[in-house]
């Protein structure tokens, strides 16, 4: 009992990352059909912003940061889709992934220019540095903040999905685009939307991962963050919110638990599950059996 | 003598929904056989466990006395089966005469080798060459399959799957998305070119008529994924039950 | 294609034109280079064969694999081992060796990785490369980050290479006997049957194309000569690290494809040839050369999607027309969800159907 609640806390922390990641990356891919390989550019220029924009170590000053750099990769994002997806969606979505995989050598190449090589660090906000003691055991108060971060977001993921008017044209659009266009929905519009939301939740969630990571390039397509976010929306099933969530947060345990009982294994999990998965169930937790099916093979 | 294609109570269903149910269907040798139907009444899945596109989740499918039910599309090509589809589909990057070539490489069933260069196999080129003239498409023998217009992919599609020898041939709405003339004209070539080669059996689906009554002597009526008449193309059209789901009740 | 051997059918029947490309190009560099050049041309060489082995799979059969520094790395931690426990081995040997090894791990890999497509089957490769790598790290006789030094001293057939100058001379001796066997495959009815595949599978399968052999064969094919380049890498630069198996080397890969384009069968070597000099000369100049090769690559998805082999065709077009030009479309291969013949959605039970 004793070392289940840390287990159990830090999985859940080390998913909530995660999540916020993977929730865009599946919005995107459910709105746009493009598996968004600039995600790990947005991401890596996430934490970059903070490291640049925060100013001491308050908590409210690091929330600004957070903000700052979700909203400067939200602006990115925006740019990106208008002038790399749009023009490319007819080409279909091979060529949308490839423009993808090129926008995210390019952002990567740009934020080595302007930020360097070398890895950065940034330190705990101070109100957030200690832990507690939560069932004899110790557990991090940052990782506490992340699970109460994460499941803020979740839910306002699942408002703005169920509640507002923007989150029933995203379902007609990832539904059916050809009967939302015919519906007089401006798909395009959806689309920039989702992106703009899709790469402001990157922003966060490399922001939110500052403190408790060293920051360099190789954060882009870390085995930590990204590639997990990548088998998370794959497990959940693409295009499906609460299933990247679960994904997420079932993976983060996982991993953790192995982490104490086979050291030697960690590391391996989300390559595994993703493998069993991608075998046995294409279709993720959540997904429709037909869509990945689909695809011709 | 065993029935050349034989469905026993082969139904389908796509994630728990019909589509077809409990169909049982013999086709012999040689037969000229249409499968015709309301939009939706099973005849393209039909099709699709014939040519193995489909497995049935019930039943089984038999050819030539085999039972082929596991078999995949493409083992089942190499025993001579032969298919269009509704919407033509041809190799774009392709041109007219790689497809063909392509068509009656496969179709010699010698299997694909590493060590077959192409240029040493003037037998396919000859065969496809004489497809191509065949077909009337000589003239554009080197226009890219992608840029072809409607009509042409669809000739160029039949011309593949008759160089391939099949001993059945599946056609699967022949004459879709052509305009009424060109419609006719396909129609009369196609009446020629099966003439010609009455040793091949031929499923066909269609919704004209005209192509049932030029091509077909046998017509299954299907509606709601069973088989609900069967009979020659007088009798299916004459039929009360066939006006009823095509002009709706009350229309007999 | 049957249009093949219309010129000069003697020599294009049996590649010979290629054999005496490579011969020219072998002979000639040496006059032109010396020293560092001769070395970025030898590395250039190794990236050539990486490169064609690559558009192998994604160019000719249409399956996009994000994790080609899987089957690099293969080669090259092979090619190590070998040397590691037996030093007199041949280093062609261990070429072969290699080939082998990356043969049979791609082969049984896309047995099970082949039951997904797209998107996912990208995934699942980078899956394979990044596992590969963390292995590396696990696992003590593979040495961790430090990985093998000192691979120089190896025997190619009875002398070890003394110089730059012999380097090149093996490794493009090697790079063209590949590229020819490659040339030979692209001319024969197997590999007609890849192009075929990545066309339209459906079509493929409904022509008695058994889909999967073919796409497992074309992952096998890929894989060896991916591994000969990971070897001969390892082989002319004397060190084999986890570097070789990160994603950084299997995105190069893809960009070398695509800068050079796939349409033809020698776009990919114009590619690794641009990628390599175009590194080497920014990184002179600016330290890091990832933002020029992302750039370029954001130019050529957008403009040129048929890569640089496409520009003269391009604006003979423009020239000729005033129309918009007519460039075949794309052959990467569909990764778009292609719906089935009837409109229906393919259940599970389907997959069966175009194996």
């Amino acid at each position: 009992m004793n070392d289940l609640v840390p287990i159990v806390v830090a999985g859940i922390a080390q998913g909530v990352p995660i999540f916020v990641v993977a929730s865009g990356l599946t919005l995107i891919y459910g709105v746009l059909h493009v598996l968004n390989f600039a995600h790990g550019g947005f991401f890596l220029i996430g934490a970059l912003i903070v490291t640049t924009t925060l100013q001491g170590p308050s908590l409210a000053a690091f929330g600004l940061s957070v903000l700052l750099a979700g909203v400067g990769v939200m602006l990115i994002g925006v740019v990106s889709e208008v002038a790399v997806f749009r023009p490319l969606y007819k080409a279909g979505s091979t060529v949308s992934f490839l423009g993808a995989f090129a926008l995210f050598l390019a952002l990567v190449g740009i934020a080595l220019l302007i930020w360097g090589t070398n890895p950065r660090t940034v330190a705990y906000p101070e109100a957030l540095n200690g832990s507690f003691d939560v069932g004899g055991a110790r557990v991090g108060q940052y990782d506490l903040a992340l699970v109460a971060v994460g499941g803020v977001i979740a839910a306002g993921l699942y408002l703005l999905l169920t509640r507002t008017s923007l989150g029933t044209r995203v379902r007609a659009v990832s539904h059916d685009r050809t009967m939302a266009l015919a519906l007089g929905i401006r798909v395009q519009r959806v689309s920039t939307s989702i992106f703009a939301i899709g790469a402001f939740l990157a922003g966060v969630a490399g922001a939110l991962i500052a403190p408790v990571s060293s920051i360099d390039e190789s954060l882009a397509l870390s085995s930590d963050y990204m590639l997990p976010a990548f088998i998370v929306i794959i497990v959940g099933g693409l295009g499906s919110v609460p299933g990247a969530l679960i994904a997420a947060l079932a993976l983060g345990v996982l991993e953790s638990a192995l982490f104490r009982v086979a050291p030697s294994l960690s590391g391996f999990s989300y390559y595994l599950v993703v493998a069993l998965f991608l075998m046995f169930r294409p279709q993720g937790i959540f997904g429709s059996p037909s869509r990945s099916t689909q695809m011709a093979r | 003598m065993t029935a050349m294609v034989e469905l026993r109570a082969a139904s389908k269903a796509y994630q728990g929904v019909p589509a077809v149910q409990a169909v049982d269907l013999e086709v012999q040798r040689g037969e000229r056989l249409a499968i015709i139907g309301p939009n939706g009444a099973g005849k393209s899945t039909l099709f699709g466990m014939i040519a193995g596109e489909h497995r049935p989740t019930e039943g089984s499918v038999w050819f030539n006395g085999k039972d082929v039910t596991t078999h995949h599309s493409s083992r089942r090509a190499r025993a001579g089966i032969s298919r269009t589809f509704q919407v033509a589909r041809l190799m774009p990057t392709m041109t007219v005469r790689e497809n063909l070539f392509l068509a009656a490489l496969t179709g010699q069933r010698q299997g694909i080798r590493f060590w077959d260069a192409l240029s040493t196999r003037p037998d396919v080129t000859e065969e496809a060459e004489a497809a191509m003239v065949a077909a009337g498409l000589a003239d554009l023998s080197d226009v890219l399959a992608s840029s072809l217009a409607q009509g042409a992919r669809k000739t160029l599609e039949m011309a593949m799957a008759v160089v391939q020898k099949p001993t059945l041939l599946l056609l699967d709405e022949p004459t879709a998305g052509m305009g009424y003339d060109d419609a006719r004209i396909a129609t009369k070539q196609l009446g020629a070119l099966l003439e010609e080669r009455r040793e091949m059996t031929i499923i066909l689906t269609a919704h004209d008529m005209e192509v049932i009554h030029s091509l077909a002597e046998r017509v299954v009526l299907m509606a709601n994924g069973k088989v609900v008449l069967d009979g020659s193309p007088q009798y299916v059209a004459d039929h009360a039950v066939t006006k009823e789901l095509y002009l709706g009740r009350g229309a007999s | 294609m049957t249009t093949i051997g219309r010129r000069f059918p003697v020599v294009t029947r049996s590649g010979v034109h290629v054999l005496i490309g490579f011969a020219v190009v072998a002979v000639l560099m040496p006059v032109f280079f010396g020293g560092s050049p001769l070395f970025t041309w030898t590395t250039a060489a190794v990236w050539v064969l990486f490169a064609m082995s690559t558009s192998v799979l994604f160019g000719w059969t249409g399956l996009l694999s994000f994790g080609q520094a899987a089957f690099f790395g293969i080669g090259a931690y092979t090619m190590a081992l070998i040397h590691e426990n037996r030093p007199e081995t041949p280093g062609l040997v261990m070429l072969l060796a290699a080939a082998l090894v990356a043969a049979v791990v791609a082969a049984v890999f896309a047995l099970f990785a082949l039951r997904t497509s797209g998107a996912e089957f990208a995934i699942l490769t980078l899956v394979l490369a990044q596992v590969l790598w963390l292995l590396t790290y696990r696992v003590s006789w593979l040495k961790g980050e430090d990985g093998f030094h000192g691979l120089f001293s190896v025997n190619i057939i009875s002398n070890p290479l003394t110089s730059d100058l012999d380097l090149w001379y093996y490794t493009i001796a090697v790079v063209g006997f590949c590229v020819w066997l490659l040339w030979l495959l692209h001319r024969s009815t197997a590999g007609m049957a890849m192009r075929a595949v990545r066309d339209d599978p459906w079509r493929s399968a409904a022509l008695g194309i058994n889909v999967r052999r073919v796409q497992v064969c074309a992952f096998a094919v890929s894989a060896a000569l991916s591994a000969v380049a990971g070897a001969l890498l390892a082989q002319g630069q004397g060190v084999v690290s986890p570097g070789m198996l990160s994603f950084a080397i299997s995105g190069e890969i893809l960009v070398a494809c695509l800068i050079g384009g796939m349409s033809r069968f020698g776009g990919p070597i114009l590619g690794a040839i641009v990628l390599i000099w175009s590194q080497t000369l920014i990184s002179n100049l600016l330290h890091d050369s990832s933002m020029f090769v992302g750039l370029l690559l954001l130019v050529i998805v957008i403009a040129l999607p048929q890569g640089l082999v496409s520009l003269p065709g391009r604006v003979r077009n423009r020239r000729r027309a005033s129309g918009p030009p007519s460039i075949p479309p794309a052959p990467t291969g569909s990764l778009a969800d292609e719906s089935v013949p009837d409109g229906s959605p393919v259940s599970a039970g389907d997959e069966e159907a175009l194996r």
